[in-house]
């Protein structure tokens, strides 16, 4: 074999086509990155001349917004609502199908694309101690974080994706759409051998009812457990109860 | 030049040589992907008086894609080419049998010759691509295109074999 005949036998070995959507969605988070890095370059010329207190009043600065995001309620001048908000209730169902209201929720999507949503408020009517942790939760989740690192551009890139394909998730099955409290969602399903609150050792079947117009928001789910005889037992289900629109929306 | 402009340049190529260096679509994109946010780490390692960007950009996906083959513990050859039953790119017999052909290649001539053949990048850049001499490359590059002329003997127009 000569030199031109092994060029043209490597030359038949092709790759694959460069995703589109994986360019875009790389392209934007590095435009994004770049931009952040624009804006925050200033930070480290500033310090050494302003000292001391240029520090503490960034300090307080940053407190403030902490408190106000917690309690917008006491600062609606200083916080963005979320556009929207969802109240809804988690329900438990025993053996025979006995259902118990476990917990009360307002949420709203995360826009970041960190979390699947922000919790806003939540009580346990029958469990005090988990109402109180809950609370020191939410004003770790409604703290403003800054955009500083890659995964959190990475993060609202994959999150911008999810939102353009209409919340079908790849680990997920898409069985259909349902209108829930006037809201189109996109149902999807999966078979898990761990359930969400991470029980092993059954098999599980989980249904999300997600809407592309709330941010891919869970407005429904539901937990089933696989029987012995095949069948599945509804063992926990979230039921939406009232979508709250902002008024800035 | 700025970083999208470098991004519309380069991903491309930088993706297929991440693809032939590991075989699987999903590495090839983390590892393009890996290789950009390098350049926006603060404190990074790119020094454009040292080293120009494109030679740079081929240096972090060599280094990824081999440190993924690493940890893989398996021959791309093995690994990707035969079992990844949801790639949606299908080879024909022949290109598998020269992505086998390349990965059996021992490790420095495999890198040489994709990124000679397929990369384009002239002796000089790929010895600052891999941080050897360009005569070690010269070597490497001519000792890997013997073997696959014996590996791919049957492949050779008129040798009288039909795929």
């Amino acid at each position: 074999m000569n030199d031109n005949e092994l060029d043209e036998i490597l030359g038949q070995w092709k790759t694959p086509a460069v995703r589109k959507a994986w360019s875009t969605d790389l392209r934007d988070a590095l435009n994004a990155l770049e931009h952040g890095r624009g804006f925050f370059r200033w930070l480290p010329r500033l310090m050494p001349v302003a000292g001391k207190g240029l520090l503490a009043t960034a300090g307080a600065g940053v407190f403030l917004v902490a408190v106000a995001a917690a309690f917008p309620q006491s600062s609606a001048w200083f916080s963005t609502p979320p556009p929207y908000t969802v109240d809804a209730e988690n329900i438990r169902y025993s053996d025979n199908g006995t259902p118990r209201i476990e917990e009360y929720f307002t949420a709203t999507a995360d826009y970041s694309g960190r979390k699947s949503e922000i919790v806003l408020s939540a009580t346990y009517p029958d469990d005090l101690h988990r109402t109180i942790h809950a609370l020191f939760m939410q004003l770790f989740d409604r703290i403003p974080w800054l955009p500083d690192d890659n995964s959190a551009t990475i993060a609202k890139a994959r999150f911008t994706a999810y939102l353009k394909s209409n919340c079908a998730a790849p680990e997920r099955f898409t069985i259909g759409n349902e209108t829930v409290l006037d809201h189109r969602t996109t149902v999807s399903q999966n078979i898990a051998t761990e359930s969400p609150d991470g029980k092993t050792g059954k098999v599980w079947r989980l249904t999300y009812w997600r809407a592309p117009d709330l941010g891919c928001f869970t407005l429904k789910n539901t937990t089933e457990v696989r029987q012995p005889d095949g069948t599945f037992l509804l063992t926990q289900e979230r039921r939406p109860l009232k979508v709250t629109t902002s008024r800035r929306q | 030049m700025d970083l999208l402009q470098l991004f519309d340049e380069n991903h491309a190529p930088l993706f297929r040589f991440a693809y032939r260096m590991t075989g699987s679509v999903a590495d090839a994109e983390d590892i393009v992907q890996e290789c950009f946010l390098q350049l926006l780490k603060p404190g990074g390692s790119y020094d454009p008086k040292r080293t120009p960007i494109r030679t740079y950009l081929f240096g972090v996906v060599r280094n990824q894609s081999l440190k993924r083959r690493q940890t893989l513990a398996e021959p791309p050859s093995e690994q990707a080419h035969d079992k990844t039953p949801e790639r949606e790119y299908v080879q024909t017999e022949l290109e598998a049998v020269i992505a086998r052909a390349v990965a059996e290649l021992p490790d420095g001539q495999q890198e040489v010759l994709i990124l000679s053949h397929f990369g384009q990048l002239s002796l000089a850049e790929i010895a600052e691509v891999m941080d050897i001499e360009v005569t070690a490359v010269k070597s490497r590059l001519q000792r890997a295109r013997a073997g696959l002329k014996e590996t791919l003997a049957a492949y050779a127009p008129g040798a009288g074999r039909t795929r």
